[in-house]
């Protein structure tokens, strides 16, 4: 795959949403859940991915477009949907498991991308084998995508966090 | 006083695990073990469950190959059905199957092993993985994700998703491939073979480079086991079973999938949830035999692709009988990745490839079904037993890490024995004992049908039983 050049880029910078997780795992799919909302929603300029996990290949994807937010449940305690810039890691990477931020660098490093990021974690209390979201994810459900439409939408990223209690 | 190394957990396989290495009292290595430590127990609770769920069920029991045991499985349940699936949908089934080692071995290859043979066996654990890949030889990274890719979209294009897809079905396959699908593959199959072929000429002028490694990573005698078509070919979805030795010398052939247990002994040992088959005609451990795309490789006789045939022909010139080393276990990967491509070309060009009958319906006419087919690994089979309603009496499945679980414990010896020195751990020894263990590219997660992360642990243990000395590696 060649690098995008900028004379290839649109007006309006296309945006990738990546949701991932376990869609078996309650919680977990709160990602894929959201992700499979923002592709029925035919934004322009915008394509949606659910994913289980995050593979090294999504970097390839991830090149082809000027922005991507990843979408993920946050199990670590936390009580509001944050939105954060995404900084590229060198943490090591699994064969099939990738940080959002490896993957971003993966993305300039294989592929000259210079594609720009970012993270929404949600709340999440349960990792278990469940078919639905616990009351806490439920509740920023409809934030969360609040947040991506605003995101999408925008031209230029000026939101540089976002906490809904 | 004897003393023992532990690593724990081994690192870039899929699942957890460790190693133990054994000191005698002069302070060499007198053994070494590799010890699965995760459990599941997918036998057990597949009991119970209607025949027709059985390639969906065990699908689950891992996210990297699933198809492989949705063939098996459904290979099981044609035999329970007592059907002959239509041509077209083995047709199809094989394709699937390719594809799933294409994006199998490309990972184990490119984003699990590579590191080590481009950046070195010494080089820093931090760099030794597929980011520091991306950093220092970019090419080589999007190849394997290339490769990987182009295995994982036959697949979602086919069967509908990249993970746990239910388009595989007792009797056959869900539905017939398009024409859309069909040409995408066909148009992708020359940029792969182009790909893998450079691979392939980069690897032949490598891997001399390691001649310590290629004679002390599991280089020893042993069987070789895999299933080799009617008329002796290479075969991965169907076919019988053929055992050679180290000479390359036929032992046993002509085994039917029902026949596995006349020639296949479980034993347990007390300190893995792996299970340890061996070849029973000798008994154990005497009955060690090594399957996957190394064994595959030994025990066919002709390839049935011209590419790779080519290919064969340099591999087999390794040795003159059974190439031996588990270190070639990669060669023989990239050579199945190009026979894969190949492969898939003859199997679309066919012109019953997009026939519309594509599934056998029957309700179960058999007690018992065993299915047989090679996943990227080696040799899978899955025995069951129905009831008159065709609900799950007994389950049994036999995975290709299993079959390796005594040449791995072997060979971890054998590299442990000639790297390992004193009683602290060095990281290229460590890394090398690792090494070993991903050559053979185990999936914990399949073989014990386990749940749970896998990180990797290295002890040294002394004869008293005190841990000298140990390091404990999170993925």
């Amino acid at each position: 795959m060649k690098p995008r050049a900028q004379s290839e880029k649109h007006a309006h910078p296309t945006t990738l949403v990546i949701g991932y997780g376990s869609a078996l795992r309650g919680d977990d799919g709160v990602g894929p859940a959201i992700a499979e909302w923002v592709e029925q929603q035919n934004w322009p300029g915008v394509t949606a991915l659910v994913i289980h996990q995050l593979f090294p290949e999504t970097a390839e994807e991830i090149a082809r477009h000027d922005r991507v937010i990843f979408v993920d449940a946050d199990l670590g305690g936390s009580t509001s949907l944050v939105n954060q810039p995404l900084e590229e890691a060198s943490d090591r990477l699994m064969a099939h498991r990738c940080s959002p931020g490896a993957l971003l660098r993966m993305a300039r490093e294989l592929y000259g991308a210079q594609t720009i990021g970012r993270l929404i974690t949600i709340p999440a209390r349960n990792f278990d084998i469940a078919p639905e979201f616990s009351p806490k994810t439920q509740h920023f459900i409809g934030k969360a995508q609040a947040l991506l439409e605003k995101l999408c939408s925008e031209n230029e990223w000026k939101i540089e966090c976002t906490n809904s209690a | 006083m004897s003393r023992t190394i532990l690593i724990d957990p081994v690192t870039r396989i899929e699942g957890h695990s460790k190693i133990t290495i054994y000191l005698n009292d002069a302070g060499e290595v007198r053994d070494a073990r590799f010890h699965v430590t995760q459990f599941r127990g997918f036998e057990k609770f597949c009991e119970g469950r209607p025949y027709t769920e059985m390639p969906a069920l065990t699908a689950r029991t891992c996210g990297i190959c699933p198809i492989s045991h949705l063939m098996a499985a459904a290979k099981a349940c044609d035999e329970i059905l007592a059907v002959r699936i239509p041509e077209t949908a083995a047709m199809l089934r094989r394709i699937l199957n390719l594809g799933q080692i294409i994006q199998s071995h490309a990972l184990s290859f490119f984003h699990l092993s590579s590191p080590d043979l481009l950046l070195g066996m010494d080089a820093p654990p931090e760099q030794r993985n597929i980011l520091g890949l991306a950093a220092s030889h970019p090419e080589m990274a999007r190849d394997g994700i290339w490769l990987r890719k182009f295995g994982q979209q036959v697949i979602e294009k086919m069967a509908g998703k990249r993970i746990h897809p239910a388009w595989v079905v007792p009797g056959g396959v869900g539905s017939p491939l398009s024409p859309e699908t069909r040409d995408w593959m066909l148009g992708q199959i020359p940029e792969g073979i182009k790909i893998i072929q450079r691979v392939l000429e980069w690897y032949k002028t490598t891997y001399s480079q390691f001649t310590e490694e290629i004679e002390y990573f599991a280089n020893f005698p042993s069987l070789f086991m895999g299933l080799v078509s009617d008329d002796d070919y290479l075969e991965h979805y169907d076919g019988t079973l053929r055992v050679v030795d180290e000479r390359r010398k036929v032992v046993a052939e002509g085994i039917l999938p029902s026949e596995y247990q006349d020639y296949i002994s479980e034993y347990v040992e007390p300190d893995s949830y792996l299970k340890s088959p061996y070849y029973k005609l000798m008994g154990y451990p005497e009955g060690i035999y090594r399957v996957g795309p190394l064994a595959r490789l030994n025990v066919a006789d002709r390839i049935g692709a011209p590419l790779a045939a080519v290919e064969l022909f340099t591999f087999r010139k390794l040795s003159k009988g059974s190439v031996l080393s588990s270190f070639h276990y990669h060669y023989a990967r990239l050579i199945e990745i190009l026979y894969g491509f190949e492969r898939i070309e003859q199997l679309l060009n066919d012109p019953d490839i997009l026939s519309e009958h594509v599934r056998a319906h029957a309700g179960p006419n058999r007690g018992e079904g065993v299915g047989m087919s090679e996943a990227p690994r080696g040799m899978l089979l899955h025995h069951y037993k129905v009831d008159r309603n065709g609900l799950i009496t007994w389950a049994n499945l036999i995975i290709a890490t299993g079959h390796n679980n005594l040449a791995m414990n072997r060979g971890i010896a054998q590299a442990a024995k000639h790297y390992v020195k004193g009683d602290k751990i060095k990281e290229g020894a460590l890394n090398r004992v690792e090494a070993v263990i991903r050559c053979y590219d185990p999936c914990l997660s399949c073989s014990t049908h386990a749940f749970g992360e896998m990180p990797l642990l290295l002890q040294l243990v002394a004869p008293d039983g005190k841990v000298l000395d140990e390091t404990a590696r999170a993925i």
